[in-house]
């Protein structure tokens, strides 16, 4: 049996026999005296209380989802099989990050009854985290000991990405819808498929006009075009090295890999609206996590990437592009999400370029770092200028590096971590407008 | 929040009752301890239990009434003067050795054993008889003069048993309440030498002549010191009786300890990811220019910045020759000649950390005179933003 947990009261009567001994009997016997009535008590109250190990603990969900920040609940449900009341604490205990809260809940289960316990999580960090042992102490009547056991009940909490750049989607959609001819509004150029006829109306563009058609028709028909549709988008998330650095500053400060899963999710979310197929792949050395051919892509790729971590290892992009060229077949829009910090990036990504390019429309995105250019603003004393020397060095190699990929035929998005998702978005809308995907 | 805070107060209530119960307990006999001591035998004290009045007829008869708290003053004694000692059970042993070897004429208030060892030989504590009421003023009923002068006083405290050569007065039963020993006399108490009992019975008469007897006299108030023969071990301290309830008490601190320290359940370990400030290569290389003093190299990335900005500005193309860059500024920039942007734009390396602060500052008021006008001076073409 484990070693019993004592209580406050056991303490006070401690201190309340001193003063008995003290006064009545200053002699080892006192002293031996008041021990074992004590321990007496101590042991009578033991037995008197209910056994925790009696207690039937189970979960009342394995796997609870929730996201990041928002609190989740999480339920315990504790049966007592015994023929004796178990009246004291519980704690269901969860990693740090989660936050649990009430950490312990009073517990008062009489004998063949059952009660539910509930904990709200607020994880504070992304990804599956398991939960620890379930802890219950069970007191005696007298409450001067209680019994105490952990037990391994599992239960884990999903806890997806945040997804911030929600916000922006309703006001991309409105602007999909535009490009859909959903609206009246018809620009020409606003797609490449041929959709429909109908009869002309001010402010149609003329070179639209149909003139065969017209020609049989009473009235001037026009074709009108919509977006491209059913084109295949496939979003890929350098999770190596340069994912895992902080950018911005202080309390605000997130790891590039979570800026580019809010865009990339964002991204996703758009683009499915927009009638077209989207993939995930997040890949350093080897692939992590990946969703392919997805009916309802978004919920998978928001649970696929939760457990994503940057790994602290360099980029294999060789690999990266294997992968992506045996993954997709047709012609796709590869959108890379990545540091887009070093030469590195080029070298690393130089080699494999033109195969990639061959095939695909190849977009790169990168998660630029506030810090640096807030630090390239620096003025006023010399530590400051030196900063703003090797802020705009580094800006200066980041603008090359983009320079030389936009020299090559690649899109390239460089934003900070909270403008990258609706800057990505943007340039989608203008990519199937233009209709290049 | 506030919740977790209340439940936390509603756990604390306990220990927070226990130790506001103490901390009452400690000011109470503080401030009572203090009063009761307060001014007790002081020279300069006005108060009933003070000895203002006492020193004044002592200075009223020509003697050198020197108050003294510092064990010092016990050095200057010699045998024209007389001491005081107020509180004889501070003395430390170093100070009894001291006043035995002075000479000086002694009085003692209520001591205690250690005292009258070193100073009184003959005299040791008596215990009082009892059936004597305490406010009965004895005659003297010896041979000192200073008490056959005074007659019947207020002795009301402590009282001696005297061996001769030691001779002891104002008998109760077989005790004494003052005794004298060679140069040493033992006053059983305090009160004779109070403000409030002086004009009572003797009193006056019998502490002018055991106090007044030389032309000098030392007025010792004993500081409470520690004693220098060595550190009392903690054992001692405890009253005898009590030493069993303190083994008990160090059980209730293991028990707390027990009851505080065992928890529910083990703490939860977790893997963290590696997070590191992505600009931290971007600091390290500002520290390395700094420490190296690369001030050449910092002003050529802010000159090179300027200038891409500047040209974008004015629709240049990034790849303009210097000259023609520097006449589109200078007619953009109003107030900048040529050669002072020439000299901005392309100048040496500043000399110290100074000017290069001012070259960064020059560049930023260059790049705001162009971007304040640069809207209606068409220098080449529309200009393009940013």
């Amino acid at each position: 049996m484990r070693a019993p947990a004592v209580g406050g009261r056991l303490a006070l009567l401690t201190v309340a026999s001193a003063v008995l001994v003290g006064l009545l009997a200053p002699s080892a016997v006192g002293v031996l005296g008041v021990v074992a009535v004590l321990l007496v008590g101590v042991g009578v109250d033991l037995a008197r209380a209910g056994s925790p190990r009696a207690l039937q603990i189970t979960r009342a969900e394995d796997v609870v989802q929730g996201r990041l920040g928002e609190p989740v609940e999480v339920g315990l449900r504790v049966v007592n099989g015994s023929a004796r009341r178990v009246r004291g604490v519980l704690r269901d205990a969860w990693p740090p990050s989660c936050a649990a809260t009430p950490e312990t809940s009073a517990l008062d289960v009489p004998a063949g009854e059952g009660r539910r316990v509930t904990t709200t999580l607020v994880p504070s960090r992304r990804g599956e985290q398991a939960a620890d042992r379930v802890t219950v102490r069970s007191w005696g009547p007298w409450g001067l000991a209680a019994r105490q056991c952990s037990v391994d009940v599992g239960g884990r909490v999903r806890v997806l990405p945040a997804f911030a750049s929600r916000r922006h989607l309703p006001s991309r959609l409105a602007r999909l819808r535009e490009l859909d001819g959903r609206r009246a509004v018809q620009v020409r150029g606003a797609g490449t498929e041929f959709d429909s006829l109908r009869e002309y109306v001010d402010g149609d563009d003329v070179r639209s006009i149909d003139w065969r058609a017209s020609a049989r028709s009473t009235a001037t028909v026009v074709r009108t075009w919509r977006p491209e549709r059913d084109r295949h988008v496939l979003i890929v998330l350098d999770t190596g090295r340069t994912a895992a650095g902080l950018v911005g500053s202080g309390a605000e400060a997130v790891p590039r890999l979570d800026a580019a899963l809010d865009a990339a999710l964002l991204l996703a979310a758009l683009a499915t609206r927009g009638g077209d197929r989207v993939d995930l792949l997040a890949h350093d050395r080897v692939p992590r996590a990946s969703v392919f051919g997805a009916r309802d892509p978004l919920p998978a790729m928001t649970t696929a990437v939760s457990g994503v971590e940057a790994a602290l290892v360099e980029t294999d992009m060789r690999a990266l592009t294997a992968t992506v060229l045996r993954r997709a077949s047709r012609r796709s829009l590869v959108v890379l999400l990545t540091g887009l910090d070093e030469a590195v990036l080029a070298e690393g990504l130089d080699p494999v370029l033109g195969p990639l390019l061959h095939r695909h429309t190849l977009l790169v995105a990168g998660v630029a770092d506030p810090e640096v250019a807030a630090m390239a603003a620096g003025r006023g004393d010399a530590a400051a200028v030196y900063d703003a020397a090797a802020a705009g060095v580094a800006l200066a190699e980041r603008r090359e590096v983009a320079a030389r990929l936009a020299r090559r035929g690649v899109e390239v998005v460089d934003a900070g971590p909270d403008e990258l998702a609706p800057a990505l978005a943007d340039r989608y809308l203008a990519l199937k407008a233009r209709g290049r995907l | 929040m506030r919740a977790a805070l209340a439940t936390r107060l509603r756990r604390a209530r306990a220990p927070l009752a226990v130790a506001a119960l103490v901390l009452a307990a400690a000011v109470v006999l503080t401030v009572l301890g203090t009063r009761a001591d307060r001014g007790l035998l002081d020279p300069d004290s006005a108060d009933p239990a003070g000895s203002a009045a006492l020193a004044a007829l002592l200075r009223g008869q020509g003697v050198t009434v020197t108050p003294a708290d510092r064990p010092e003053a016990l050095g200057t004694l010699d045998a024209a003067s007389t001491v005081l000692v107020t509180v004889p059970d501070r003395l430390r042993r170093a100070d009894l050795a001291t006043l035995a070897r002075s000479g000086a004429r002694v009085v003692l208030v209520a001591p205690g054993p250690a005292a009258l060892e070193a100073l009184a030989p003959g005299v040791r504590p008596g215990e009082a008889p009892p059936g004597l009421l305490d406010t009965e003023t004895p005659p003297p009923a010896c041979g000192i003069p200073a008490a056959l002068a005074a007659g019947p006083v207020d002795l009301d405290g402590a009282v001696y048993t005297t061996t001769p050569p030691a001779v002891g007065c104002y008998p109760r039963g077989t005790t004494t309440g003052l005794a004298v020993s060679g140069r040493t006399t033992v006053v059983g108490a305090a009160t004779p030498f109070t403000n409030e009992a002086l004009d009572r019975a003797g009193n006056a008469a019998l502490t002018l002549q055991l106090l007044g007897a030389t032309p000098r006299l030392l007025w010792y108030v004993p500081p409470v010191l520690p004693d220098a023969g060595g550190t009392t071990p903690l054992v001692r301290l405890v009253p005898p009786g009590w030493l069993w309830g303190a083994v008990t008490l160090l059980l209730a601190g293991v028990v707390t300890a027990w009851w505080r320290g065992r928890r529910l359940g083990p703490p939860v370990a977790e893997r963290l990811p590696v997070r590191v400030p992505a600009a931290e290569t971007t600091r390290g290389r500002a520290g390395l220019y700094r420490r190296l003093g690369a001030r050449g190299r910092a002003a050529d990335v802010l000159r090179d910045d300027a200038r891409r900005r500047l040209a974008a500005r004015l629709g240049l193309g990034p790849g303009g020759s210097g000259d023609a860059l520097v006449a589109a500024v200078a007619g953009a920039a109003p107030g900048y000649d040529p050669a002072a942007v020439a000299d901005l734009l392309h100048g040496a390396a500043p000399v110290d950390d100074a000017a290069l602060v001012a070259l960064a500052d020059a560049l930023d008021a260059l790049r705001a005179a162009v971007g304040t006008t640069s809207g209606r001076v068409p220098a080449g073409g529309e200009g393009d933003p940013g």
